[in-house]
């Protein structure tokens, strides 16, 4: 009697500790997307060394065309807005003198 | 008898996966990429943001802290695609962008983005010193452009108001002006500068 519930008790504390570690196993892998920065904690040991170097460049290679939020000036006299690029055949047709 | 040892051993084989899993990475850091961010310029970078080349927005800032000059950053644990980088600079006097398109970010390679003053936009500020007439539409052009584009501005900067206007390619611009009332004003090649604030006075 006292063997059998001692086994009962065993099997339903695996049970328990296989969810827990199921759950922690998945919420570990759902947090693996962000992106951490490592500051000047120096760059880590699986890293090539040998990469890419790419220059930032203020001329995109194409149109800037993601969106991010402008924060707009409280300010009524004072507006800021992001530059529009100029993009052939859109906007005003007007020719320039 | 038989069944009940063998769903323990289905349940210790389970246990074991998934303690296992805990420690195990699904994605290990030799199947992921990084971008190394080098601050080659005299400003201080204050966001950075990278987004999939297929991505519509920028998403968040990726910074938790400031680039100072000659500082770095490494971006780890990222998933194999194409992305698109962007970086900010506050300044004093505005704040500027700087651009780097289709990254192949590719596991255990390192991508190294070198920021110089040069990789920076300019910003160009109107004042309207007029009394009384507002400026209902500005038109910002690259010099060399055939027609005047799209009107920069979604309401009208009042007598007295300032426009500020940031993220514009260094290089030469044409720029009109439309008033409430009275003529238009033009100004011809006015340069824009990286890291610069070029101001233009207006009546």
């Amino acid at each position: 009697m006292l063997h059998s519930l001692f086994h009962k008790s065993a099997l339903a504390l695996v049970i328990l500790f296989t969810a827990v570690s199921v759950a922690s196993a998945a919420s570990v892998s759902h947090k693996r997307e962000v992106l951490t920065p490592a500051g000047s904690q120096g760059i880590q040991a699986f890293q090539a060394e040998d990469g890419e170097d790419k220059p930032l460049s203020a001329k995109p290679t194409r149109l800037r065309d993601k969106s991010l939020t402008d924060a707009e000036s409280e300010d009524a006299a004072v507006m800021t807005v992001r530059y529009k690029p100029y993009r052939e055949g859109s906007g005003e047709a007007r020719v320039k003198d | 008898m038989k069944n009940m040892r063998m769903v323990k051993l289905v349940l210790l084989v389970l246990l074991f996966l998934s303690v296992a899993g805990c420690y195990i990475e699904i994605d290990p850091p030799w199947l992921t990429g990084s971008v190394e961010l080098n601050n080659r310029s005299d400003a201080t970078i204050d966001a950075f943001y990278l987004a999939r080349t297929d991505q519509s927005y920028w998403g968040s800032n990726r910074l938790d802290r400031l680039v100072y000059p000659d500082d770095y950053v490494v971006f780890s644990y990222i998933t194999p695609n194409d992305y698109d980088a962007m970086i900010r600079a506050t300044g004093f006097f505005s704040t500027y962008y700087a651009y780097a398109y289709d990254l192949p970010v590719r596991s255990n390679l390192t991508i190294v983005l070198n920021v110089y003053n040069s990789s920076f936009s300019g910003s160009m500020e109107i004042f309207n010193q007029t009394e009384t007439a507002s400026i209902i539409a500005i038109y910002v052009v690259p010099a060399d452009a055939p027609t005047w584009g799209y009107n920069q501005i979604f309401q009208p900067v009042g007598p007295g108001g300032r426009l500020e206007m940031l993220d514009l390619d260094p290089g030469l611009y044409n720029i009109r002006i439309v008033w409430s009332s009275g003529p238009e004003s033009f100004f011809y090649d006015v340069d824009i500068e990286s890291l610069v604030l070029t101001t233009l006075y207006a009546d």
